[in-house]
């Protein structure tokens, strides 16, 4: 359960007459997230939503408000005040204060990520990409092979698997990204415009692999999106966002028994009905 | 039958007909046509160990080029002699000093690499891990950009005569000056690899709990690779620079003073001698390191 509590975020932005002005990238958003459930976050471009799930993924930490992960604080600000943010520096050393909070007393690896252009490393070939992801889970060099090739089988990547990303297309990347992110077994997926650039066809494979694997696995996939008919084929619960600043301005819940089709009426109807609500 | 009528066939048989055909002193060619024969056959052996057709066929054009140019100078100095005897020797006797020159010539190699080594090997060493460091510190950085911007640009030749001046010797001068010449192109580079690291794959990284060490070795490292090899390329070249320069200003060893010092006596025939041996010298250096660079590269779809 991931509830998300009159959350906040502002960019501070330097104006050109030197003065420290701010963005408002996201105003009081409430939500709550059930395990296992499928819900997208959609609305256009520049609405906040990518900051959301950035602030979700421990990327960035909110302004105001806090994010809790099975009732216990996960996402919280981090402090204006000078004596209180060296104190709070002194307690994360690391690189990220947010990247260390988001592992700081729990069991690590329980959120995984997945890029819309797709982040996989470059100079790592498709089967070390998932290995090393296990071996920084500390999972044993043999162990890993097995499991790294269990996962490129599930997404269809086992005949590639000593390419470089470089010789993949851009749906095989993001198949590996994919396989990257499960490969931990993560309890969160958190897909930020997975699917936006590869071809249609592409899409509708990669979306039923997804799928697959939800129902497979039980893991919660909070997904970004702009594409209304993805949200709806896909979700359990559909928060729309408006712009400037950001905010949730509707929730929409899916109700239609899976498996769908993407034809079923209900749905088609459901996507008119959010297409004209952004009007 | 065809195939074997090439452009670089063709200049082949010329060639052996001018080296062959006796001068009217019954002078014969037996070694340049030997020559001739031999860089044919090494022709022949690279193409069949390269894999790439257009390169394949682009040996016997490189070849041809070669053959037009050794035909041209043997014809013009030795048989009909319209150059300069003093400033354009036979290719005979600059292929005869050439060999006869080379234990010495060698010996003056083995100045000229150890001091090439020790500088560049030397600011290799402190660029790249300072370079690192310095890209993923904010504050490192903004340190270290003014002083890039005023000592980059220095050409470093000019710290060629303070340098012989301050350091007791010449090889630590020189070390000295080719250390500066290559540092800061490998320097700026891999700054500017790190700095150019996609952000999604740091924060792909992020998601993924990494830091530290293995954050700096497994992402950072590899991800300023290929701007660490432009820059570690433009050093190399550097130190080539630096390092002659250095060698005719001060010195009295090395390929470089060899090539001063004859040039000084008029004597063409070692001076020459001493250019091709340089440039097949560089040519050997380059291509090891473009080895080395295409096994840390092999991940990019740029090199093949």
């Amino acid at each position: 359960m991931i509830d998300v509590l009159k959350l906040g975020k502002t960019f501070p932005l330097q104006a050109s007459q030197g003065q420290a002005q701010s963005v408002t990238a996201l105003h009081d958003i409430n939500l709550q997230i059930i395990k296992g459930s499928i819900v997208s976050l959609l609305g256009p471009t520049g609405c906040g939503k990518s900051t959301l799930l950035e602030i979700l993924a421990g990327l960035q930490s909110p302004t105001t408000g806090e994010v809790r992960l099975e009732g216990l604080p996960f996402a919280t600000p981090i402090p204006t005040d000078k004596k209180l943010l060296k104190a709070y520096q002194r307690q994360h050393r690391f690189l990220s204060p947010q990247a260390n909070r988001l592992f700081h007393n729990r069991p690590r690896h329980d959120i995984a990520m997945v890029f819309q252009d797709y982040a996989v490393f470059p100079w790592k070939n498709v089967l070390d990409n998932v290995t090393f992801t296990l071996s920084i889970v500390g999972v044993p060099k043999q162990q890993s092979q097995e499991i790294a090739l269990g996962y490129l089988d599930k997404v269809g990547l086992l005949s590639s698997k000593t390419k470089y990303p470089s010789q993949l297309s851009g749906g095989m990347k993001q198949r590996l990204a994919i396989a990257r992110a499960l490969c931990v077994q993560p309890k969160i997926m958190l897909l930020d415009e997975p699917f936006a650039s590869v071809d249609e066809l592409t899409r509708q494979q990669l979306q039923e692999l997804l799928l697959h694997i939800a129902s497979a696995t039980k893991v919660t996939i909070v997904l970004v999106t702009h594409d209304v008919a993805e949200a709806v084929y896909l979700s359990d619960k559909i928060f729309l966002f408006t712009p400037t600043p950001g905010t949730i301005y509707k929730t929409i819940e899916v109700n239609s028994p899976r498996p769908r089709r993407r034809s079923d009426a209900e749905l088609v109807a459901l996507q008119n009905q959010i297409s004209t609500s952004f009007r | 039958m065809r195939k074997y009528i090439t452009t670089s066939n063709v200049l082949l048989i010329l060639l052996l007909g001018l080296f062959l055909y006796p001068l009217p002193s019954g002078k014969i060619y037996w070694l340049l046509a030997l020559l001739a024969i031999v860089l044919k056959i090494s022709q022949l052996i690279i193409k069949s160990f390269s894999s790439n057709e257009e390169k394949r066929k682009s040996t016997a054009d490189v070849l041809a080029i070669l053959y037009l140019f050794f035909g041209l100078w043997h014809l013009f100095s030795a048989r009909y002699i319209i150059l300069s005897k003093l400033l354009f020797p036979e290719p005979e006797v600059v292929f005869k000093m050439f060999f006869a020159e080379l234990p010495d010539l060698l010996q003056h190699l083995l100045h000229t690499l150890i001091l090439l080594t020790n500088g560049y090997v030397l600011a290799l060493a402190v660029a790249i891990p300072l370079g690192l460091i310095i890209g993923t510190n904010k504050r490192l950085l903004n340190v270290a950009d003014p002083y890039m911007r005023v000592l980059g640009p220095i050409p470093p030749i000019v710290y060629i005569p303070y340098a012989i001046s301050l350091l007791p010797t010449f090889q630590l001068a020189s070390i000295a000056v080719i250390f500066l010449g290559a540092f800061w192109p490998v320097f700026g580079n891999t700054i500017h690899g790190v700095l150019n690291i996609p952000r999604n794959l740091i924060d792909a990284s992020k998601v993924l709990n990494l830091r530290g060490t293995t954050l700096f070795f497994k992402v950072i490292l590899p991800g300023a690779m290929p701007s660490i090899c432009l820059g570690a390329n433009l050093s190399l070249l550097f130190s080539f620079l630096m390092l002659v320069a250095a060698e005719l200003i001060g010195s009295s060893v090395g390929v470089g003073w060899y090539i001063r010092h004859f040039g000084a006596f008029g004597d063409y025939p070692r001076v020459i001698s001493g250019l091709i041996f340089f440039g097949l010298i560089v040519t050997i250096i380059t291509w090891g390191t473009g080895r080395i660079e295409r096994h840390l590269l092999k991940w990019t779809d740029t090199v093949k």
